[in-house]
């Protein structure tokens, strides 16, 4: 059986995506779920995250200095079955890229949002059938501009704070995305 | 509404606002027409994901831009180029033959101006030709616009003051005339939220960002968003527009005109309220929009970070 993919993406991939990549690639990891996770940037590649980010992620347990950040024009977006933008504007920027992929691109929080009116994806359904479920009523306004509601903020090049509110909420936000991507977690 | 659009088709596409229209459109899944006037253009559409189609606006060669069309009452029409060039006329009748209703049109603020501007008649007679058009029209009137690279107002300020050791900056009569500029991202919101209600139809809106702050206070966040402290430096407009206007007489191709100089001196600011009600309109704030410009600005160059 093929793995599922997913894909995060952020503005220069090395705070928020990196971050929300190695929560999740734990927390899928601890709950026996088998996905491949990686992320990306729409600005600049091969930069190291913030020093400030990998200190913060250190107090998770979590190291992302390794991390090198990647173009998302460089990388073949099709090959993902779900893909997270931190902003809308990174939803926007997949579907320029790859418009048919809009149905499988959220931004994380509106993700959780849209999945907790459906339920966690149930053991029989396919990750594509779910999937359609979860986007389904989306209208295009709601995809416009920008939302303090529906966007991570982005805490490059500001305080210590910020990158702790950041991983604070992307630690919850992923929890929430593991519990709804477990489909031992879904009624049949 | 929106979603009942399919096909949008956009008359400068290419510019700064323009292609951040294009961006979006396609952003949301829809099939996107643009007119292109050069191979260049071409690539740049091509490189949003959308359709270039062969025209030129000047000498209305429209070609077969409006041929295109394929179901009128799915269509979005967007014009985002300047109307200070008296194409809309023509863009109007042709518009009209193509059955396309609902088309959006982007105006300036600058019709407001007091100063003797030679587009000024010209814009305020395209606006004319919309209104009294057959189409369900709106005008978005935004003044000045930043926000993204690219923009000619901000990032050319946030790169001077990133630049220099010590920022000296010059204020037009002590740069108390208000501005209120608008984040591009915001302008885009607002121009394809536009086509989403029907009470947006026949209706002209200004369109500003969230605050209207002084000039000072303008260069003030900038230059704190680079964490530098700026020397503001008083120059009465008066002065300024004679020396302008001596090195406009002595310079080959001068880069400043004396009218930009008066304009710095005037009221920029514009009233949002109907935009607002109408069209839940949210506009960012200066600072956040200052910031995240910055933010992206840095994360693109080779400037190292902590």
């Amino acid at each position: 059986m093929t793995k599922n993919k997913i894909l995060i993406v952020c503005t220069g991939n090395i705070c928020r995506s990196p971050m929300a990549e190695a929560f999740l690639r734990v927390k899928l990891n601890d709950a026996g779920l088998d996905f491949d996770i990686s992320s990306a940037g729409i600005l600049n590649q091969d930069r190291k995250p913030p020093q400030k980010a990998i200190e913060v992620m250190r107090t998770f347990g979590l190291d992302i200095s390794d991390h090198s950040s990647r173009l998302l024009e460089t990388i073949d977006i099709e090959e993902f079955d779900l893909i997270f933008g931190m902003a809308k504007e990174h939803v926007r920027d997949i579907a320029v890229l790859a418009k048919n992929k809009l149905k499988h691109t959220f931004t994380i929080k509106e993700f959780v949002q849209r999945a907790s009116n459906v339920g966690p994806k149930r053991i029989t359904e396919s990750m594509d059938d779910w999937l359609s479920l979860v986007v389904q009523g989306r209208r295009s306004e709601e995809l416009l501009g920008a939302d303090l509601e529906m966007d991570v903020v982005d805490p490059f090049d500001k305080g210590g704070d910020a990158f702790r509110d950041v991983a604070a909420e992307l630690d919850k936000i992923t929890s929430q995305v593991v519990y709804y991507l477990n489909d031992s977690m879904g009624v049949d | 509404m929106l979603d009942e659009f399919e096909d949008i088709f956009i008359i400068g596409g290419t510019g700064f606002t323009g292609a951040r229209i294009v961006k979006a459109s396609v952003g949301l899944g829809k099939n996107v027409f643009v007119l292109s006037r050069s191979s260049e253009s071409n690539k740049k559409i091509r490189g949003l994901n959308a359709v270039p189609i062969s025209g030129n606006l000047d000498g209305n060669d429209l070609g077969a831009f409006f041929d295109e069309v394929k179901e009128p009452k799915s269509t979005l029409f967007i014009y985002t180029a300047s109307m200070g060039f008296g194409h809309i006329e023509g863009v109007v009748r042709r518009l009209e033959s193509s059955g396309i209703k609902r088309a959006i049109f982007t105006s300036t603020s600058s019709i407001y101006t007091s100063l003797p501007v030679s587009s000024k008649p010209i814009r305020l007679k395209a606006e004319q030709a919309v209104m009294s058009s057959s189409l369900d029209w709106t005008i978005i009137r935004p003044t000045m616009i930043y926000g993204d690279m690219g923009d000619r107002n901000m990032e050319r300020l946030i790169n001077l003051v990133n630049k220099l050791p010590i920022v000296v900056l010059p204020l037009i009569d002590n740069g108390a005339a208000l501005q209120q500029p608008v984040h591009v991202d915001d302008l885009v919101s607002v121009i394809l939220t536009a086509a989403d209600f029907d009470i947006a139809i026949s209706k002209a809106y200004d369109i500003g960002g969230r605050d209207s702050i002084t000039l000072k206070n303008l260069f003030k966040q900038v230059s704190e968003t680079a964490r530098k402290k700026p020397i503001l430096v008083n120059v009465p407009s008066r002065t300024a527009a004679s020396f302008v206007r001596l090195y406009a007489k002595t310079t080959k191709n001068p880069k400043l005109k004396e009218e930009q100089i008066n304009r710095l001196a005037e009221n920029k600011n514009v009233d949002i309220s109907n935009a607002i009600n109408d069209l839940n309109y949210q506009p960012r704030s200066f600072y956040d929009g200052i910031k995240e410009e910055f933010q992206k600005i840095t994360l693109n160059s080779n400037i190292k970070f902590k």
